[in-house]
């Protein structure tokens, strides 16, 4: 595990969060400390229910911190309110999720473009903008389907466009690959690590060897722990 | 009510689509088209409810103008001596008591204006009218009682001097403040059968001689009964009774499922793109603002369709005239107050909580 460092864009320290359902408390995450370096490509390790994926939306400003500290690039989650949160999700980072997330009442263009208008840009300048991103993925001609329309793997690389569209200085992925066949699976973490070359610091949670094997760094994570940095 | 029935009217209250709650799969337009027809029989039912509940002053709103005038006899507190229709008092100062079941009237100058009223007690008010029935002029009209549930024809001679008789059944008598030796101020309702509808007699003090038809005719002036002046007459003169109670709740009960229905929708569809919109960067209460604006852009477009439709039903195609927007206040209000109440409970479903809270258990109960 490497220590917090003041050039770190992701500075976590002691950082714990819990959640109650209506019978039970649960410590997702239990003080946990790391760092994400600006260009790193870092996956999250760990069996279901370790606490990766409530990592991840801690970092991606989904879920408050209960203790500790979070910091992303200048901004501290710690002590965030709810509107800060939500600038920190539209401007900060991007997330793509394991089910994708799209809106299915829009298509391909519209749902990457989303966020720029949330982010105050007319829906002029955000279609060309989307339009150029889902060239960058690969997908310029599904521009104008449906989610319903498209396989596994397109409706993945349309949620990654949507997660770059505001330019985030993190891209989150949560299990991107899990509902996926092998084939699409490569295609998908291909395109995440042509994006981690370009530039973008990319935090992947997984519990697939394989996926964990094509980042630079891994760590493993056990009932809510982060284990000793193994790479 | 029967186990089925009371499971199928529970799915349709928490807005159950699977069909077999008797509204199909939930169409785009089911919710608006339920609402609208819910407005349109709350906007039908209202008429009468509104009117008798809110006064005197909502008849007057809505433009009643067959009226009468009359004083009270001094040794009678009961009667109505003499019975002139004449100009509308402005001030409309009236009140009723519903349980005066009986009034004389006794006609002033009728022949003058060329209408009479004929009684029939209790005789056979589909017969013809006929030269040889007993036309009550004004000498024999004087001292004649009139009862709730006597028949009468009134017969109005036309610019054309062509005569219409106008059967009435008087429905109820409804006469205020009646006192001893002083000017009174009462009105008449009656029934009637051959226009399948009613009439009012406002009766004022002073005046001179009958009038019927609109206030800003002369005194003297012939008009005809309108089915416009007689229709809401018959409505109020059924005050709130039990069918237009019942129509109203129907129309309330409509409406409150309508929107129970569309507000569970809501949360049940949308409150996950609503998260998503959160995920996204949308502020939570923002988000769940946009998501509580449908349920009030539909309710305000069922309120405007329905009523519009109920006052096009009642003064378009029955009575050739609009009612005064005055009258739909209380209904107007009833309905935007459970709007809102509605728009309110999206908005909390969907910001219940910490959105935050809510939509991290979604995205972990999918993860």
């Amino acid at each position: 595990m490497r220590a917090t460092t003041d050039a770190a864009l992701v500075r976590a320290s002691e950082l714990s969060v819990t959640y109650s359902t209506k019978s039970v408390r649960v410590e997702a995450l239990r003080a946990a400390t790391f760092s994400v370096l600006p260009g790193e490509r870092v996956a999250i390790l760990g069996p279901s229910g370790s606490g990766k994926s409530t990592l991840l939306h801690a970092l991606g400003g989904l879920r408050a911190v209960s203790s500790g500290h979070l910091v992303i690039g200048d901004h501290d989650l710690s002590s965030a309110t709810e509107n800060d949160l939500a600038d920190h999700r539209l401007h900060q980072v991007g997330t793509i999720f394991q089910q994708f997330y799209l809106l299915g009442r829009l298509n391909a263009v519209d749902n990457v473009a989303v966020p720029a208008v949330i982010a105050g840009s007319s829906w002029r300048t955000a279609r060309a903008r989307a339009t150029e991103l889902l060239d960058t993925v690969g997908m310029a001609h599904r521009l104008k389907h449906r989610p319903h329309e498209l396989s596994g793997g397109e409706q993945q690389r349309v949620a990654i466009a949507r997660a770059l569209v505001n330019a985030p200085q993190l891209l989150l992925a949560d299990e991107p690959t899990g509902s996926l066949d092998t084939d699409t699976a490569a295609t998908v973490l291909d395109l995440l690590e042509e994006l981690n070359t370009q530039g973008t610091t990319l935090l992947i949670v997984t519990h697939d060897e394989r996926v964990a094997a094509r980042a630079a760094r891994v760590v493993r994570m056990v009932e809510g722990r982060l284990l000793p940095d193994a790479a | 009510m029967n186990p089925v029935t009371t499971v199928r009217l529970s799915r349709i209250l928490q807005g159950d689509h699977s069909g077999r709650a008797g509204f199909g799969s939930g169409g785009r337009w089911e919710l608006p088209l339920l609402a609208a027809i819910a407005a349109f029989i709350l906007a039908l039912g209202s008429g009468p409810f509104v009117a008798p509940a809110a006064g005197w002053r909502f008849m007057q709103a809505a433009r009643f103008d067959w009226v009468a005038s009359a004083t009270t006899a001094q040794e009678d507190v009961r009667s109505v001596p003499l019975l002139q229709l004449t100009e509308p008092k402005a001030d409309g100062d009236y009140s009723y008591t519903p349980d005066l079941t009986e009034v004389t009237m006794h006609l002033v100058r009728p022949s003058s204006w060329s209408r009479y009223v004929h009684t029939y007690l209790g005789g056979n008010v589909d017969a013809e009218v006929s030269s040889d029935d007993a036309i009550i002029d004004d000498q024999s009209a004087r001292g004649l009682h009139l009862a709730v549930g006597d028949d009468v024809v009134i017969l109005f001679l036309s610019a054309a001097e062509e005569v219409k008789p106008v059967r009435v059944r008087i429905g109820a008598i409804l006469a205020s403040s009646v006192e001893p030796g002083a000017p009174t101020t009462g009105l008449v309702a009656i029934t009637g059968r051959r226009l399948g509808a009613a009439a009012v007699a406002k009766i004022a003090p002073g005046g001179q001689g009958w009038r019927f038809g609109t206030g800003s005719s002369p005194p003297g002036a012939r008009t005809k009964i309108s089915m416009r002046d007689s229709y809401l007459s018959a409505l109020v003169a059924a005050g709130a009774g039990p069918a237009t109670t019942g129509t109203v709740l129907l129309g309330a009960l409509l409406w409150w499922i309508a929107l129970a229905r569309y507000a569970r929708r809501l949360l049940e569809h949308d409150r996950r793109a609503t998260a998503l919109m959160v995920t996204l960067g949308s502020r939570p209460k923002a988000a769940a603002a946009v998501a509580a604006l449908p349920v009030l852009a539909v309710a305000g477009a069922a309120i405007l369709v329905g009523t519009l439709l109920a006052r096009w039903v009642i003064f378009t195609l029955i009575e050739e005239r609009a009612v005064s927007v005055l009258a739909l206040v209380p209904l107007g209000g009833f309905m935007a107050a459970t709007s809102g109440l509605a728009a309110y409970r999206t908005y909390r479903g969907v910001h219940a909580r910490s959105a935050l809270d809510r939509l991290a258990l979604m995205l972990m109960e999918d993860s």
